[in-house]
């Protein structure tokens, strides 16, 4: 990824972080996306869940970025995220009900940013797979 | 362009120019994107050495729970990485490291078990998420002291700023759900001179 699109994403990121409606969004599109999802949140706490999500988007985004401790921190997560017994399929739909709120949340969203998008978060479950 | 620590690299072998062996770790983020990882593998702490000095982690309000002996205990945990951050700095060796890796994961553990006491006491509703949250970051930091003193894996930069993460990110992302609760339950904020944790601990 070359520095225009590393500033481009980082700045999707600034703007769906800042939306009132994104993380919301993003849950009831997660829950949608499959039956099985629920099941995964039954016994947790949403309110905190949600504010995790902003945290979690910028610690793959720090993968990417290659900040310093984030490969370490990513495999920590990944071998947290283990214990849940979560089927690969389940990071597909996490992708693919972000990708659909921030296309509802970034007012300059497009296939581009789309791809970058895509090219960030997939780092990053690559390296929480690889720990399951 | 990067003041404060300098580091020197005996060569160019991870293709990060001359120019960016020296920087701060305050000014990690003016080193193009690219090559931040790079810069990270270099000053693996073993072959290389890094002078001058800066605090990994500098303790705010922003890290305290509210109630003042569980924000004595994270003071202790934050010392101890900066202590692991100046023993690296000012060259004290690798055994020196290992010494501090050790209290921390000794210290560590202690503090765990007074937070999920804690949460028994006052039936707190996170308590069985927190404890696999700390029975995971537990099983971390003896895997990290394993990989350090039966594998011989450098303390590197990368580890110290993971375990900055490991600390900061369940502080501020888990722990501070617990203070408004514990609070609420009856558990004064201030402990005065005697508080609990000397009680049950000393």
């Amino acid at each position: 990824m070359d520095s225009d699109a590393l500033q481009a994403f980082h700045a999707s990121l600034d703007r769906v972080l800042a939306s009132p409606d994104f993380i919301d969004l993003f849950y009831r599109n997660f829950f949608e996306a499959h039956a099985d999802v629920a099941a995964y949140f039954a016994h947790t706490d949403m309110r905190k869940q949600k504010r995790k999500l902003g945290a979690s988007l910028t610690i793959l985004t720090e993968l990417h970025d290659g900040n310093p401790g984030s490969e370490l921190y990513v495999g920590y997560l990944g071998r947290l995220h283990a214990g849940y017994d979560i089927p690969p399929r389940m990071y597909d739909l996490w992708l693919g009900a972000l990708i659909a709120s921030i296309s509802s949340c970034d007012e300059a969203f497009t296939p581009e940013l789309e791809a970058l998008w895509r090219e960030v978060m997939s780092h990053g479950i690559a390296r929480m797979q690889a720990e399951s | 362009m990067f003041p404060g620590v300098e580091l020197e690299a005996p060569g160019q072998k991870n293709n990060v120019p001359k120019r960016y062996w020296h920087f701060s770790y305050s000014h990690f983020h003016e080193l193009p994107i690219g090559w931040r990882g790079k810069a990270c593998d270099t000053v693996a702490t073993d072959s290389h050495h890094i002078r001058g000095n800066s605090m990994l982690i500098e303790w705010s309000d922003e890290l305290s729970v509210g109630i003042q002996e569980i924000d004595e205990q994270h003071k202790v945990l934050v010392g101890l990485l900066n202590e692991m951050h100046d023993a690296i700095h000012e060259r004290h060796g690798r055994e020196a490291s290992i010494r501090i890796l050790k209290r921390l994961s000794d210290y560590t553990r202690i503090h765990f078990a007074v937070e999920e006491s804690l949460m028994r006491i006052f039936d707190y509703p996170g308590y069985e998420e927190h404890k696999k949250q700390h029975e995971q970051l537990i099983t971390e930091i003896l895997d990290l002291e394993h990989k350090i003193i039966d594998e011989g894996h450098a303390i590197s930069f990368q580890l110290l700023h993971f375990l900055k993460m490991w600390l900061t990110k369940h502080i501020l992302e888990s722990d501070m759900d617990y203070g408004p609760f514990f609070l609420k339950s009856g558990l004064k904020a201030r402990s005065g001179n005697q508080g609990w944790f000397k009680r049950l601990w000393h």
